[in-house]
């Protein structure tokens, strides 16, 4: 699919999770010190300090905390994409995460929601689509 | 006798607030520093302090403006780099400047060519959070205050209704300012006709960018009693940034409650270092890039219940003759987007009682706040009693 924009550029901080959303898998990192799993990608956890973590590959469920409904572009390119839902989605392992909701715009918070992958030239955009609750 | 080093703002400048100004930013800086100065009575050659901010190099720095304004040396300067966060956190800077005998008078401006120039609210937040927002379309501060608004509405139970109170409630105070750039009367069915720019806002719960500068001078308050205005005491001033703020302005994703900002975080301090309540709290200046941000304010500094900002502002409590008049100037929503810098200002000049019609009927103690989400600041004012 075509995209408005080139996808992040990748530094030693993220290229892990860019590249395993490439193979449409999402890696996120847990501490080994106190056990939180953390986005975005960052050399140590913003609960504890400590710098070792291990990835972990999440389910792509989760639910939508906040979400909003974009009618008017606000940066060349996307005029052709609206409208369209940006979602805050917390992930069941624990992490918060930001991506397009596919489907009508929400109406309250609290959706159930699973990860999509789109492949643009270069890169693989996590989206989200509304889907039966989860256990 | 120890010499008071408390500090005291005592004078504000202003360039006009317009589309295009047809001025450069330095030009604009300087006019509203020597404005300022002169409200305050005091010469160029005063100026031992300049602080400002800017995002994304949007502005000039303080070295540039204290060379066109032909200050003497400089003791002090700060150019912050941080948006709408900055201008209550500069005047606590300078404040401690003062109390510390490292400044005596220190001139803080912000001046941008915001409309004609480079547009803040189109503008590419670099930083690490970058890559999680921009790619995908999520790509304006508006978006992210929209997404915050979003949550803080359907949690406290209020509605798009409630921000329209805040948008309509603030364009009255513009119709009585002359600087304001928005100042067409706005009724609540005007609000909700206009078509959603991003859920749930629509364009006059959004602020208008500008070109223009605004400028105080802030000096000890022993200093100040000798000087041609009345001296607005800085009784305190806090910033705070909770844990988990971000990787940049633009990066919510660690922050918990997106219902609470900063101002919950910094009330306790900011009230019981001025040793007030906010009961005693005459006026308040609340940063307002979007309408939700009054009520979150609101709440967040305890002047209403949880879920209860918008019932208080459709009750007409924060008109002129309410218990709480807020947002003198009609806002950043109607007065126009000097990142809550003019915020400040506002609230000098209704503490020294000079708001002409908009002035509130009590104004010794005003409350003002700077910034929106994760990170900001806040003064409380008062009037040398």
């Amino acid at each position: 699919m075509t995209s408005p924009t080139a996808g992040p550029v990748p530094d030693a901080d993220t290229a892990p999770f860019l590249d395993a959303l490439r193979e449409h898998r999402i890696f996120l990192q847990r501490c080994t010190e106190c056990g939180r799993v953390r986005f975005p990608p960052m050399p140590a956890c913003p609960w504890c300090g400590a710098t070792s973590a291990t990835q972990i590959t999440a389910t792509g469920e989760g639910r939508v905390y906040s979400w909003v409904g974009v009618h008017r572009a606000l940066t060349p390119g996307f005029e052709g994409e609206v409208p369209y839902t940006i979602a805050t989605v917390d992930l069941r392992e624990g992490a918060r995460v930001f991506g397009r909701l596919e489907g009508p715009e929400p109406i309250e918070p609290g959706g159930a929601v699973s990860a999509t992958f789109v492949d643009h030239d270069g890169w693989t955009e996590l989206r989200f689509r509304p889907t039966d609750a989860f256990a | 006798m120890s010499t008071d080093r408390r500090a005291a703002i005592v004078g504000v400048g202003y360039t006009p607030f317009s589309r295009d100004s047809g001025c450069s930013v330095l030009d604009l800086a300087r006019a509203a520093c020597a404005d300022a100065l002169s409200d305050a009575g005091l010469a160029h050659s005063d100026v031992d302090g300049v602080g400002s901010f800017m995002v994304m190099h949007d502005s000039v720095k303080c070295q540039a403006v204290a060379t066109t304004l032909a200050t003497g040396e400089l003791r002090w300067s700060v150019d912050l780099d941080l948006g709408g966060q900055a201008p209550c956190h500069l005047v606590g800077l300078a404040s401690s400047a003062i109390a510390t005998g490292q400044a005596d008078v220190v001139v803080l401006y912000r001046a941008m060519n915001g409309r004609s120039g480079p547009r803040v609210g189109t503008m590419t937040f670099d930083g690490p959070g970058a890559a999680w927002r921009y790619p995908i379309g999520y790509d304006a501060y508006l978006m992210y205050c929209a997404m915050w608004a979003q949550r803080f509405l359907a949690e406290t139970g209020q509605g798009a209704e409630d921000l329209g109170a805040v948008a309509v409630a603030q364009r009255a105070y513009a119709f009585e300012n002359e600087r304001a750039v928005r100042r067409r009367p706005l009724t609540t069915a005007d609000h909700a006709s206009a078509p959603v720019v991003v859920s749930p806002y629509r364009a006059d719960d959004c602020t208008v960018e500008v070109d223009g500068a605004c400028a105080l001078v802030v000096t000890s308050i022993e200093r100040a009693r000798d000087l041609r205005r009345p001296p607005v005491v800085v009784a305190a001033a806090e910033y705070r940034a909770g844990p988990r703020s971000g990787l940049d302005i633009g990066d919510h994703l660690l922050w918990d409650d997106y219902t609470r900002n900063y101002t919950s975080l910094l009330r306790d301090d900011l009230f019981g270092r001025a040793g007030v309540t906010p009961a005693d709290v005459d006026v308040a200046e609340i940063y307002d890039c979007f309408s939700s941000t009054v009520l979150m304010g609101l709440e967040g500094l305890g002047f209403c219940g949880r879920g209860e900002s918008g019932a208080f502002v459709r009750s007409g409590a924060t008109a002129l003759d309410g218990a709480l008049p807020v947002n003198t100037h009609g806002g950043l929503l109607s007065e126009g987007y000097l990142h809550g810098m003019n915020t400040v200002c506002e609230a000098v000049l209704q503490v020294q009682g000079r708001g002409g019609a908009r002035q509130a009927p009590r104004h010794e103690v005003c409350a003002v706040t700077s910034g929106a989400l994760m990170d900001g600041s806040a003064l409380v004012l008062t009037a040398d009693r």
